[in-house]
């Protein structure tokens, strides 16, 4: 991900929260179906079962640690600052790019 | 949660990939993994677009004699007496015409700019097919003092060529268009005259009682992307049958029996399952089932020592879509509100029209950054509708990757659109290697050219 264009869509994206009235930083923008989260199945490679709907996923490394903080309730707010952390990059970074990660999970889930 | 440093991680977005039925179709094949191509027509991608910039089609010299000789030589070694009409409206930057034309192929021209390029090029009137259902006057004067072979579309273009040639004191040479069901495809009634409402032999008697006029062929065209090969044989039986009645009732003598063309490329159609390698059948398949039925339905030629018709084949699809791909690049790249990943590249549809109704494939000429997902390719287009690919499945983008979309040698360069954008360079690898312009970028001086302000509009404020 190139990352100065990354920050350009967090600021578009903060812009838009700020817009609607939404700018408590804790508050996830993107609804994911929680209890739907806690009943996946995670292997350690990243095979992901939905026990529910009978479809199974891959997860990329980093897609990984943010289903495993999800699931143990943790916010994406604290799953983009443990990626900054680990990878290295900036926490708008890391924060835009879990905001994706949630839609795709809210489509999925 | 973990320490910096034991628990660090190579970053890249975070990616959830549902595993779908059908990675592995019936027939066993996996979904091709992505991998990175660098060359096509083995020059160096990112020279090429160095070079040239971004977007540019990239043509094969190689490819297209490789493939117009494949085309003849499958004819040819079935039935013998083969002509092939280059389809001008397939591709006719001159470059591409002219090695056509160097490979023995008449020029199949369509309207005057068609026929005009043609003998701009250096074709001889007698080398050129005119078809098509608008020939005003002025061209028809040129193509029968030329001696052209020219196709009749209508009852008024028929009595417009009569009136032309006895002003010239000429017999022009004509051929009629047919049009009929094979029962394979939709009929196309709109172009030439119908077999079986009569119309057709009405045509032909109208032709054979005229001074001015000598029948001399029959051509039809059953349609475009035509999959089945026994169309085909319909086609040609249904045009023997009328060749056979035709000269058992008049005092003419058929020479060329003109087929048309469409048959397809190994382009992959919207709405079709298959891959095009599974779809598409062999030229030899075409070129058996076409020589063999052609062959027993003029039979009775060779019994009573008449020669045989010329066979004409008018393909440009299938000679031209796979030696031409587009280089594009990624612009920009956004996650859709439904979680697909999106890009925006640098060609369209304005470029790539046939995006319409094919799903070209798409090689990136990037290194794969991670898991394969969903993504739709947009072009540069302020138009929802400039959709590359509606869906496929890509690793994740950066601004700059290029993509060679392929093949587009096929009605692209003719069908592109003006509109908005520039249309990029045009290049050809020639059979040495070398790579040169065949049409160049458009700038602001062409987009202005043509256009004329009124002096008292020459000021945008007054």
């Amino acid at each position: 991900m190139n990352d100065s264009n990354s920050i350009n869509q967090i600021s578009e994206h903060k812009h838009r929260q700020k817009k609607n009235g939404q700018t408590n930083e804790d508050e996830s923008t993107t609804a994911v179906n929680q209890e739907r989260l806690k009943q996946l199945a995670v292997s350690e490679t990243g095979f992901i079962f939905d026990p529910q709907s009978g479809q199974s996923f891959s997860v990329n490394q980093t897609g990984h640690l943010v289903i495993d903080m999800l699931k143990r309730s943790e916010s994406p707010q604290a799953a983009a600052q443990e990626l900054a952390v680990r990878c290295e990059k900036p926490y708008e970074l890391t924060l835009c790019a879990v905001e994706a990660f949630m839609m795709q999970l809210a489509r999925y889930l | 949660m973990s320490s910096k440093n034991s628990n660090s991680m190579v970053w890249e977005p975070p990616l959830i990939q549902p595993h779908r039925i059908g990675e592995i179709n019936k027939f066993g094949r996996a979904r091709p993994r992505e991998k990175q191509v660098s060359r096509v027509f083995d020059i160096d991608i990112e020279q090429l677009k160095a070079q040239y910039g971004s977007p540019v089609f990239v043509t094969s010299e190689s490819r297209l004699r490789q493939n117009v000789r494949q085309l003849k030589r499958a004819f040819e070694v079935r039935y013998g007496n083969v002509s092939h009409g280059w389809s001008y409206k397939t591709n006719y930057i001159s470059a591409v015409c002219n090695i056509m034309h160097q490979e023995g192929s008449l020029a199949e021209v369509v309207s005057a700019f068609e026929y005009e390029k043609a003998r701009q090029l250096g074709v001889p009137g007698e080398k050129i097919i005119f078809n098509g259902p608008n020939k005003t006057r002025k061209i028809l004067e040129r193509a029968i003092a030329d001696g052209a072979q020219i196709n009749i579309d209508h009852l008024d273009e028929l009595q417009l060529i009569e009136s032309v040639a006895a002003a010239q004191g000429r017999c022009a040479t004509v051929g009629l268009r047919l049009n009929f069901d094979t029962g394979f495809s939709e009929p196309w009634s709109r172009f030439g005259f119908n077999i079986e409402s009569g119309q057709a032999h009405q045509a032909a008697k109208q032709v054979v009682m005229s001074e001015h006029l000598r029948l001399k062929g029959l051509h039809s065209h059953i349609g475009t992307f035509i999959l089945e090969p026994r169309a085909y044989c319909e086609q040609v039986k249904i045009m023997c049958k009328f060749m056979r009645d035709l000269e058992g009732r008049e005092e003419v003598c058929i020479d060329t029996i003109d087929i048309g063309g469409g048959l397809p490329s190994h382009n992959a159609l919207q709405g079709i399952y298959l891959p095009p390698d599974q779809v598409v059948p062999s030229i030899g398949e075409y070129a058996e089932a076409i020589c063999n039925t052609l062959v027993e339905e003029t039979m009775y030629r060779t019994r009573t020592n008449r020669p045989m018709p010329k066979l004409i084949i008018e393909s440009g699809r299938a000679v031209a879509d796979d030696a031409q791909v587009l280089l594009t690049s990624v612009v920009g790249k956004k996650r859709l509100p439904d979680g697909r990943q999106a890009a925006i590249l640098d060609a369209g549809t304005n470029l790539l029209f046939t995006a319409y109704w094919y799903n070209h494939k798409v090689d990136l000429a990037a290194p794969c950054r991670g898991m394969a997902e969903e993504t739709v390719l947009f072009g540069p287009l302020c138009m929802n509708i400039d959709i590359v690919r509606n869906s496929i499945q890509l690793p994740p983008l950066q601004v700059g990757d290029t993509m060679v979309i392929s093949p587009t040698g096929a009605y692209n360069n003719t069908q592109w659109m003006q509109f908005i954008e520039y249309r990029p360079n045009v290049v050809l690898v020639h059979e040495s290697g070398e790579v040169s312009v065949i049409r160049e970028a458009e700038n602001l001086a062409v987009m202005s050219a043509q256009d004329r302000l009124p002096e008292h509009l020459s000021l945008p404020f007054l």
